[in-house]
């Protein structure tokens, strides 16, 4: 744990979050939570065909039926353009995201919505979803991704050629893209090694699983303007998602960010908030749709599962020569898998020479991918950790040695392209050697595994508002929806530059209409972006709040200097003012000038790369092939922690995710194409008793770039564990695995085939 | 004139492969027009599905921003997040 | 289908309602009686969010109908405080941020009640497999344990 660093005095402390009683208390209003006069309840008609042709929708006695006051498809919703929008991890088509939210002609994956309806009670909504009568032509349908590469493979869109190509294939596929990064010279690379590895891996799609299903209330009066109350991850994107389907002026449609119960990149997106409006727009009334869990894996983006191969060389000594991967990655019914990322980050954490990544984007008939923490990068890296992992274990060097031998460092190009500034690599790398943890002796099955992971964090759009009470207290605005306790690490920044007590700060999410665009909560950048607009607002006020004292002591602004939350003269030659505070100064801003507020709204640059290593110990039951996870270590570089303990919680909740990626978590298809395992029995997320305490060690090399050295933590923790599992697992049992969930039928099999 | 570095895939689909080129520019809009002038899709390409990195930072939305002889351009996809 | 009239005492106050005799206690909960702090994350008694106390037994209000608290108790997140005065187990997950998006909060907080009422010196392995019902994925569980173990100990304190 962090000493809180001396200069400051609210930032790094552990204080009590602003938001927090509302949510012991059962106070907090999520999606679900709000109720309207008159309003109505939604439910959705979903595809149960993996692949079909929609023929015919009769909605006639869905209609006929009391109660029921709207029914919409796709009908009423105009065709999008075709145009590019940023969603998440990926940019996306405009039409493919109208066609995923209500199917058009073909329904593409199981649980792909049709049509929705609404009625004056859930109950009635239900028999009336049951009632529309969805006439399909079943065609065949394809879940793998090597087979749905195939050429004789059922082909989801027949006006997809692949990009990234030359010259542009003349046949439709499923391959939507190719994308390639690399430097230096692979073959000559490897011709260096002494010991070449190479092989071949796939991973499952896993969901988010926020415990919180998607919910929204819609509520559109008769002049067209439009209240979205909805759980998402950006209420900006939801405003100009929903204006631009439904072709609607973004002026028209205000989005209030309800309290969100988890998200992890799956709410970057609108799967019921066009619907509802749609639903309101015909009914006249408020509607409120939430999602069943069901609907949730059903109807909504896990990430990518995928197939790869993986070739790293090494010399003797512990040196990686050369790296080159292949990437199939699943986009699900639509284009926009993570493979991108997946390729830039896959041998990041590494200062090598030659690198080759080639990665595809391929749609088969499965939920669309949504972004899922650090989207991509888990998955490449597990592949690339694994067998970092086998070259150190044959070699006979300590895997955290051997990552030491070839860590990325100030300086180190990536091979992505950029040069990286100040990181902390190896500093993670230090730290978890050092641990107790990586000392205590294993016993029998028992094994222990290292992997490091990158994520790049990003900057973005965000703005923020100050502005005092007149009693000396602060209200500050802003628009990124609070996801993990990012209003705590907001106040704490505005306090700390005002100069006040962080009690005095009130920190609030505001709607679309009371604030500048606001890019997603995701990438890890809310606390890093938002926060640099919070804090150039906050300076906006210090400096107003100095340009008013000036008036009052008749001196220059540079004669007031802010220190400590008070107003001093700048020296001695000033002249002789007591120091006013800034409640002082609040008391008479109306004989001042009037009100005092600081606003800014910017475009964050300069995001801090950021690096993890973890540490996890396993026992492998030989009878059974079960996996217990006996330790649990996370380091990472977080710049600064703002508020250390909600850090600690993301690297705590990281590691949780990556490990049940690992263990447990998958999407199982029927023959049928239709997903076997919509619920949390049979999609078994880590439960407390699956898991030990996560040991979590911040190392903070600051971000020169933020006024306080935070990096973004979100992302990275999800990295890791995925290979630490896996090399636990190997270490455990003599035997190395390639293909995720290490489940325990699996896990026997491998042990078998080795003896 | 500055050296713009593309990874091998764009370069593939717009330069005949080759991986850096060099433009005429003073900054990241000229830089740009200048790419879509010289080889044609790739400027467009850029403004609609990229990021260009000037000295290790990753810019969103690049548009304004100076460049010279001795900046280290990269263009690369952009990148979100969960 | 005639509504059923029901009477029960929720959190400490008579209350009465409507219900058809399919509907759950959650939604009786969530959209008759306008107590929405109990929440719902799956409907089939696997995340635990929508835990209360019914008639002191701790039960998913997803599987219990309306109709069954006739003549019962029951208990809510909205009663866990002694008007303004939190609840030890609800001031420790907010000093130790056991809680991050906050939504399996409720029902953890209703469920480590009920285990520390019966027993204020649980082993963690007794408080995981306790809390092994309720979800929580934002905080890998680390945070909760600990701020559920250390209010035990302070209630021990407390007490002796
Ligand atoms: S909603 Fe009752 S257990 Fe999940
Ligand atoms: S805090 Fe989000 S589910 Fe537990």
């Amino acid at each position: 744990m962090n000493e809180q660093p001396k200069q400051f005095k609210w930032v790094g402390t552990r204080t009590i979050r602003p938001d927090g009683v509302d949510k012991v208390t059962g106070r907090a209003m999520y999606g679900a939570d709000l109720t309207l006069p008159g309003m109505l309840q939604g439910k959705v008609v979903r595809s149960p065909h993996a692949h079909a042709r929609i023929i015919s929708i009769d909605t006639s006695a869905a209609e006929a039926l009391t109660g029921v006051k709207a029914v919409v498809t796709a009908a009423d919703m105009p065709e999008a353009d075709s145009k590019l929008v940023a969603a998440g991890e990926a940019m996306i088509n405009f039409r493919d995201l109208a066609h995923n939210v209500i199917a058009r002609d073909k329904v593409l994956y199981d649980g792909h919505a049709v049509a929705a309806v609404a009625a004056t009670t859930n109950d009635i909504a239900e028999r009336a979803a049951a009632l529309i009568k969805v006439k399909y032509e079943v065609l065949p349908h394809v879940i793998d991704v090597l087979e749905a590469m195939k050429d004789d493979a059922p082909v989801l869109h027949d006006n997809m050629f692949t990009g990234g190509v030359k010259p542009k294939p003349e046949k439709a596929s499923n391959v939507a893209n190719r994308v390639e990064f690399g430097m230096g010279d692979v073959e000559a690379g490897f011709a260096a090694a002494d010991l070449i590895i190479e092989r071949k891996f796939t991973t499952e799609p896993v969901h988010q699983a926020y415990i919180e299903p998607h919910a929204v209330v819609a509520d559109m009066g008769q002049d067209g303007k439009v209240d979205v109350w909805c759980s998402s991850q950006g209420h900006f994107m939801v405003r100009s998602f929903c204006a631009g389907l439904l072709k609607i002026d973004m002026s028209k449609i205000k989005v209030s960010a309800a309290e969100i119960g988890g998200g992890f990149g799956g709410k970057t997106t609108v799967y019921l908030e066009p619907l509802a409006i749609m639903l309101s727009r015909k009914a006249g009334r408020p509607v409120r749709m939430a999602m069943s869990r069901e609907e949730v894996f059903r109807g909504s983006g896990p990430t990518s599962g995928a197939a790869m191969t993986v070739k790293i060389g090494a010399t003797k000594d512990g040196r990686i020569t050369a790296g080159d991967a292949t990437l199939y990655f699943q986009a699900g019914a639509f284009p926009g898998s993570p493979v991108g990322p997946a390729c830039m980050t896959a041998f990041t954490p590494y200062n090598l020479d030659n690198v080759r990544v080639v990665g595809f984007d391929v749609v088969s008939n499965r939920q669309k991918v949504v972004a899922y923490r650090a989207p991509g990068a888990p998955i490449s890296e597990y592949a690339v950790e694994s067998i970092v992992d086998e070259l150190a274990s044959k070699l006979g060097i300590d895997p955290i040695d051997f990552r030491t031998k070839n860590a990325a460092l100030e300086g180190t190009k990536a091979a992505y392209g950029v040069t990286f500034g100040a990181i902390g690599m190896q500093e993670t790398l230090d730290a978890a050697k050092a641990t107790e943890h990586y000392k205590i002796p294993l016993g029998p099955n028992q094994g222990r595994g290292v992997a490091s992971g990158f994520w790049f964090n990003i900057g973005g759009e965000s703005c923020a508002g100050i502005r005092i009470n007149e009693d000396g207290t602060v209200a500050l605005s802003e628009g990124s929806p609070d996801i993990g306790g990012s209003r705590a690490s907001m106040a704490i920044m505005a306090a700390e530059v005002l100069g006040i007590d962080v009690n005095k700060v009130k920190p609030t999410v505001v709607d679309t209409d009371a604030i500048g665009y606001h890019f997603v909560t995701g990438g890890s950048r809310v606390t890093f972006a938002t926060g640099m607009a919070v804090v150039d607002a906050s300076k906006a006020v210090v400096d107003e709040m100095r340009a008013r004292v000036a008036k009052v002591w008749e001196v220059d602004i540079e004669g007031v200097v802010w220190e400590d939350g008070h107003a001093r003269p700048a020296s001695t030659n000033v002249g002789d003012f007591d120091p006013m505070s800034l409640a002082e100064i609040a008391a008479i801003a109306n004989k001042t000038g009037g009100p005092i507020s600081g606003h800014a709204d910017i475009n964050a640059k300069g995001a801090g790369p950021a690096f993890g290593t973890h540490i996890c110990d396993v026992e492998v039951d030989p009878e059974t092939g079960f996996v217990t996870v006996l330790r649990y270590t996370a380091v990472q570089d977080v710049g600064r922690a703002i508020h250390p303990g909600y850090v600690e919680g993301q690297l705590q909740g990281g590691a949780a995710q990556g490990i049940g990626w690992a263990l447990n978590e998958a999407y199982i298809y029927d023959k049928n194409g239709c997903v076997d395992n919509p619920g949390f029995l049979d999609y078994r997320v880590p439960v407390a008793s699956d898991l030990p305490m996560i040991d979590a060690i911040l190392v903070e090399v600051p971000n020169p770039t933020h006024p306080f050295g935070v990096r973004g933590v979100g992302e990275v923790p999800i990295i890791p564990p995925l290979a630490a599992v896996n090399n636990a697992v190997a270490a455990a049992t003599g035997t190395r695995f390639t293909a995720l969930p290490l489940s325990p039928p699996a896990i026997l099999a491998g042990m078998a085939a080795k003896n | 004139m500055v050296k713009v570095v593309l990874t091998s895939g764009t370069a593939q689909q717009f330069t005949d492969g080759q991986t850096a080129v060099h433009v005429a520019a003073n900054n990241v809009r000229q830089m740009i027009q200048a790419l879509e002038a010289g080889f044609p899709g790739l400027g467009t390409a850029i403004q609609q599905t990229m990021s260009v990195a000037i000295d290790g930072v990753i810019l969103p939305d690049p548009y304004l921003e100076t460049v010279n002889e001795d900046s280290e351009i990269f263009v690369l996809p952009k990148i979100g997040g969960g | 289908m005639a509504k059923q009239h029901i009477t029960t005492t929720i959190n400490g106050e008579e209350s009465e309602y409507l219900c058809e005799a399919q509907e759950t206690l959650l939604d009786v909960l969530r959209d008759q009686v306008g107590l929405t702090g109990t929440k719902e994350g799956c409907s089939s008694g696997d995340c635990g969010a929508c835990s209360v106390m019914l008639d002191g037994v701790l039960v998913c209000s997803c599987l219990v109908l309306g109709v069954e608290a006739e003549g019962k108790t029951v208990e809510t997140i909205e009663g866990m405080a002694d008007g303004d005065e939190l609840h030890p187990l609800q001031q420790k997950f907010l000093e130790e941020a056991a809680l991050q998006c906050g939504f399996c909060t409720p029902g953890v907080l209703v469920a480590a009640k009920a285990l520390l009422d019966m027993n204020n010196n649980p082993t963690e392995t007794e408080v995981r497999y306790w809390l092994a019902g309720n979800l929580c994925r934002c905080t890998g569980y680390d945070k909760i344990i600990r701020a559920v173990m250390d209010t035990a100990a302070d209630m021990r304190g407390a007490s002796a």
